[in-house]
């Protein structure tokens, strides 16, 4: 210390050179905080993209789940049709069937199924059975086999097997 | 910063004012490198003062330096304060500053103030007193006497077996009619004045100044001849100038033998071994030859460039 005066603070830039300065790095961190803005933006996609693929691939998952239960209940729907066109038909053709049955001939039990139909029933006279129920029978039905047994007061009983030939179906 | 600082270039100007012109010297460092050196002179304070700004523009690392040119100031050989006392200075009317904590250089506050105040519009950093810009020539030799003579001031310091100056004295040219006073200095005593009346008796007695009485007297013959008044008025310049250079030159031995005698008398016994004179002007071998008749010491002259001087203390204070 030789000097009986401190100098004055000096400043390594001069005062424009301050001003551009300021500006340049007011500039710079604005570059980098919008830089740092983009960048948390982009991570906020890619998570968002990634988040997305995954529900995708969930959809997907589901999609295919219930393209399953669809086609069950496609298939459910396409039995039911089955079953309730089935019975209309059935319903039409018990119908039918009773139709067919003549005045004096008297249905004691019927057991229709897939391929067949038994009909016990009474009859006054063979002939009456044979006349009027019988033909009809055989224009349905492929086979058709009648047995009889007699009654005390000389009435028929009767079983009348019927059944439709496999290849038909 | 201070990394900063060791990469960037640093401008020292050191000036002094010698009459209306102010000597400048400008130095570009770099990491204690000097880089460029430039001695400038300026007309006057206004072009002085414009070059400053321009400096300062150019790069605001531009540190300013000059000495204090004052009789009120002086060195210590000790940093306490009690010594102070001792001398009968208060030292509520002085800046010290103590260095390397062995001896301290002050200066009057209100001559610093002035010196600050005169050079303000300089921007001025480093203000360095003249023991300062001595001490820095020290060669650390025992019983040795240092005196720098410049065209404003001339300043003494004398060293004893350390290093720290145990005598400073300073006398200024500016005021040349307080010649007395300054002569005193920090170091004053009651009887100076008379002895100081004695020495300049002594003086006039020498040959040299006899001659210049015989040199005023051919002027004076000349100026009769009026065919030859404008080489008689190139002469009278000439010798006017001669004139003013062995009354300074006569001041010198005068302020010279005036300190040694007080050294002498209040300081010590130590016989003074070397002188060394240091100035930043030629001296003549007369000169010298004046100073060895009168103190049977022989004289080592050096030269020295005092800006370059401020700067290298201006350098060093701002450890670039």
């Amino acid at each position: 210390m030789y000097s009986f005066t401190t100098p004055k603070p000096k400043s390594i830039f001069a005062e424009d050179t301050k001003i551009w300065l300021i500006f340049i790095l007011a500039v710079s961190a604005l570059m980098v905080g919008f830089s740092l803005f983009l960048l948390t933006k982009a991570y906020f996609y890619h998570k968002q993209t990634f988040e997305l693929k995954e529900k995708i691939i969930q959809n997907k998952a589901n999609i295919t789940q219930l393209t399953k239960k669809k086609n069950f209940i496609l298939l459910q729907k396409e039995l039911a049709t089955k079953i309730y066109v089935n019975n209309e038909l059935l319903k039409n053709g018990v119908k039918n069937l009773l139709d067919l049955i003549p005045d004096p001939i008297t249905l004691t039990n019927i057991q229709i199924q897939k391929n067949s139909l038994i009909i016990y029933g009474v009859t006054p006279t063979k002939d009456v059975y044979n006349t009027l129920l019988l033909p009809p029978l055989e224009s349905i039905f492929t086979q058709t086999k009648t047995n009889f047994y007699q009654m005390k007061n000389g009435w028929y009983r009767f079983e009348s097997i019927n059944n439709l030939k496999e290849e038909e179906q | 910063m201070s990394i900063l600082k060791k990469l960037i270039k640093i401008n020292f100007i050191a000036f002094i004012k010698d009459d209306a012109t102010i000597l400048a010297q400008k130095v570009v460092a770099r990491n204690n490198k000097i880089l460029h050196t430039e001695n400038l002179s300026f007309d006057d304070e206004e072009e002085f003062e414009n070059f400053i700004k321009k400096s300062f523009i150019e790069n605001t690392q531009t540190y300013v330096s000059t000495t204090i040119n004052s009789l009120a100031q002086g060195c210590v050989d000790s940093c306490n304060h009690s010594k102070y006392k001792e001398l009968g200075i208060n030292i509520d009317n002085i800046k010290i500053l103590c260095i390397d904590n062995k001896f301290s250089i002050f200066v009057g506050l209100y001559e610093l103030n002035k010196t600050k105040k005169d050079n303000e519009r300089f921007l001025l950093d480093y203000l360095f007193s003249p023991f300062a810009l001595t001490h820095s020539f020290n060669k650390k030799t025992p019983n040795s006497l240092y005196i720098l003579t410049t065209k404003m001031f001339a300043s003494i310091l004398i060293y004893e077996q350390n290093n720290i100056p145990k005598y400073s004295n300073i006398i200024c040219f500016e005021d040349l009619d307080n010649h007395d006073t300054s002569a005193q200095s920090v170091d004053n005593s009651a009887d100076e004045d008379d002895n100081d009346i004695e020495d300049i008796e002594d003086i006039e007695s020498i040959e040299d100044i006899e001659d210049i009485e015989d040199i005023e007297t051919d002027i004076d013959t000349t100026l009769d001849d009026e065919e030859l008044q404008d080489e008689t008025e190139i002469d009278a310049d000439k010798l006017k100038t001669e004139m003013e250079r062995t009354q300074y030159e006569m001041e010198i031995v005068e302020f010279l033998k005036n300190s040694l005698k007080e050294y002498y008398e209040n300081y010590s016994n130590n016989f003074v071994e070397n002188i060394y004179l240091l100035h930043n002007q030629n001296i003549s071998t007369k000169f010298t030859k004046i100073i060895q008749d009168e103190l049977f010491l022989e004289i080592k002259p050096q030269q020295i460039d005092l800006l370059e001087t401020i700067n290298n203390l201006a350098i060093k204070e701002s450890n670039v």
